[in-house]
């Protein structure tokens, strides 16, 4: 597998032990991995060069910029990958899918790219709620809330989670909601 | 993985190509190869076919690969 990649550090064996950590982390938040082991297991080769290369999981199937703050969108769990699974069964790389597609009833396929092209969106101050227009004046909480934008999971504390409970997203994928 | 597929592809098919590794590139060559790639694919999206310099595939799509290369 790794031949083909030209940077031969990632072994099968560490491959598969982190398939099998996504795997159960996948489905203890409700999420699926591809059932398609070769090509799952592809897929992470691919995050895991990218992991050495860049120093994060960026999406195996899409060119990063290797600036972390540019990237932050497209780190797997990309933020685009509920919403595309939602809606094609899939998310843009394959690496995960939806109950459907897990149990043969859909076919996952090539989808379009979410994301924005390039120099389309700027990047939102994600840690600041005026950053937001059109918010309520709640500034009476006791608590800033945080949401999370790889799967909208909330909470209300001084700080973001270090890693989002549901789908494991790190800090750093938060947004301050209200 | 999905490029890796279309080479795949390519070689059970017997067709002759030549591919550059995007990702792989300087940064000053991937701004010149991505302007190159929006020339056809405007999605700019991974893998980009071009099949003798006059179609396009964006994405891999078995079906329409074999289909644009006949």
């Amino acid at each position: 597998m790794s031949d083909s990649i030209g940077e031969g550090e990632v072994t099968r064996k560490e491959v598969e032990s982190l398939f099998t950590r996504l795997d159960q982390e996948a489905e203890s938040g409700g999420y699926h991995l591809n059932p398609n082991r070769e090509f799952t297991l592809g897929l992470i080769e691919g995050m895991m060069v990218n992991e050495r290369r860049y120093g994060y999981w960026a999406c195996p199937c899409r060119l990063a910029s290797g600036v972390k703050k540019e990237d932050l969108d497209i780190i797997c769990p990309c933020d685009y990958r509920d919403p595309d699974i939602a809606e094609y069964g899939t998310c843009y790389c394959g690496l995960y899918v939806s109950q459907d597609v897990l149990d043969g009833k859909r076919k996952a396929t090539r989808i379009p790219e979410r994301r924005p092209a390039e120099g389309m969106a700027a990047p939102a101050d994600r840690m600041s709620a005026s950053a937001q227009p059109g918010l309520p004046d709640l500034s009476g909480l006791t608590y800033p809330l945080w949401r999370c934008r790889v799967c909208g999971y909330l909470c209300a504390r001084g700080q973001p989670p270090e890693v989002c409970p549901i789908c494991r997203a790190k800090k750093d994928r938060f947004e301050r909601f209200l | 993985m999905w490029c890796r597929m279309a080479k795949n592809l390519l070689k059970d098919m017997g067709v002759c190509y030549e591919y550059i590794d995007v990702d792989t590139l300087s940064a000053e060559e991937k701004v010149t190869v991505k302007q190159e790639i929006k020339k056809w694919n405007p999605g700019g999206s991974y893998p980009t076919l071009v099949i003798n310099e006059k179609e396009c595939v964006s994405g891999f799509d078995e079906a329409e690969i074999r289909e644009k290369i006949k």
